[in-house]
């Protein structure tokens, strides 16, 4: 699973001072789980330039062939898209989906893919991780650092929340959304900025 | 076309802006919302749409003439306790009438206007209706955002 000279063409015309290496996806997606002790290892489905995005997609399973992620992870990267986390445009990472097949998950496993995914976003430029959260999502991404796209319209409605239960509709920090508020969102926009 | 959008929640106004002519004009927002209304007006509204297997971006800048919609649609559809109402008013031309010995102000009193009012209440019906000039949109502007 390797980056094409095309693909990193993309990226360092597009994105400039970003910084690529031919293993950059293989070396991300390649995690060690604690229980199994057999690493998770990425096989590609896709990577290529679509349009004006670079897009991948792959998935997880051990060397004995036992799935890791349900599903594909599927990554989206534009060069030139507004920030929602403030003022300009630039190069901003749209997630589509990270689940864990059942057997894998609260093992650090997502913990471990995102920081590495936000590792390489900052070597290769990357500003902004933009994605809808839903089911369980939200509290699980509120905990990683990702924050609400819309803030006003969240804390609008947890005011209204609150109101109605008699809580505090004070937050001092996102991860003080209590998870039965925020399980009444099937589609939440959440972005991280990356410093 | 003018379009007003409101927003609100079961437990407060949010904000009353207009669009005319490609400019946003607030006429009356919760402190707590300024930012999010000031964020609209400079950058637009950035939504992710599906789009077969992918989710593409779409950008609509807040002066453009979709943008009002757009924004209603986007709040409705991740913020259910949002009550939004979409407003548009066709601007008609004002016609001479001197030539036929009828003065204008004549014509006021009686102006059933065609102001054609689009409601959409937390993703309820919409409905049509005729309003006489002023009744459909009379914001009291207060906190108006600098334009």
């Amino acid at each position: 699973m390797r980056l094409t000279r095309e693909h990193a063409s993309w990226l360092v015309t597009n994105i400039p001072g970003s910084h690529v290496r031919p293993d950059d996806l293989e070396r991300t997606y390649t995690v060690h789980p604690p229980i199994p002790s057999a690493p998770a290892l990425p096989h590609e489905r896709r990577v290529a330039i679509d349009g004006d995005a670079l897009v991948w997609e792959v998935f997880l399973e051990t060397d004995t062939s036992v799935a890791v992620s349900d599903g594909w992870i599927a990554r989206r990267l534009y060069a030139h898209i507004p920030f929602a986390g403030g003022i300009g445009e630039g190069a901003v990472a749209h997630h589509a989906r990270l689940v864990l097949a059942p057997d894998f998950r609260r093992r650090t496993i997502g913990g471990t893919i995102c920081a590495n995914e936000e590792r390489l976003y900052r070597r290769w430029g990357v500003r902004e991780i933009h994605l809808h959260a839903k089911q369980d999502g939200p509290t699980v991404w509120i905990r990683l650092g990702f924050a609400p796209r819309d803030p006003e319209s969240l804390l609008a409605e947890f005011r209204r929340w609150a109101a109605r239960r008699g809580h505090d509709p004070h937050l001092r920090d996102w991860a003080d959304l209590p998870g039965e508020f925020l399980r009444g969102y099937s589609w939440l926009p959440l972005i991280k900025v990356l410093h | 076309m003018r379009e007003t959008l409101s927003i609100r929640t079961d437990l407060e106004h949010l904000a009353t802006i207009e669009w005319c002519e490609g400019s946003l004009v607030v006429h009356a927002v919760h402190p707590e919302y300024e930012t999010a209304v000031e964020r609209w007006r400079l950058q637009g509204l950035l939504e992710w749409l599906p789009e077969g297997e992918a989710v593409v971006p779409r950008h609509t800048p807040s002066s453009d003439r979709l943008f009002l919609g757009r924004l209603e649609a986007y709040l409705r559809t991740h913020y259910p306790g949002h009550h939004t109402v979409l407003q548009a008013t066709p601007t008609t031309p004002v016609k001479s009438t001197e030539a036929r010995g009828i003065e204008l102000g004549d014509l006021l009193p009686m102006a059933a206007a065609a102001v054609l009012t689009f409601s959409l209440v937390g993703g309820g019906a919409g409905t049509l209706e005729l309003a006489r000039p002023g009744q459909a949109f009379s914001p009291t502007p207060t906190g108006q955002v600098r334009p």
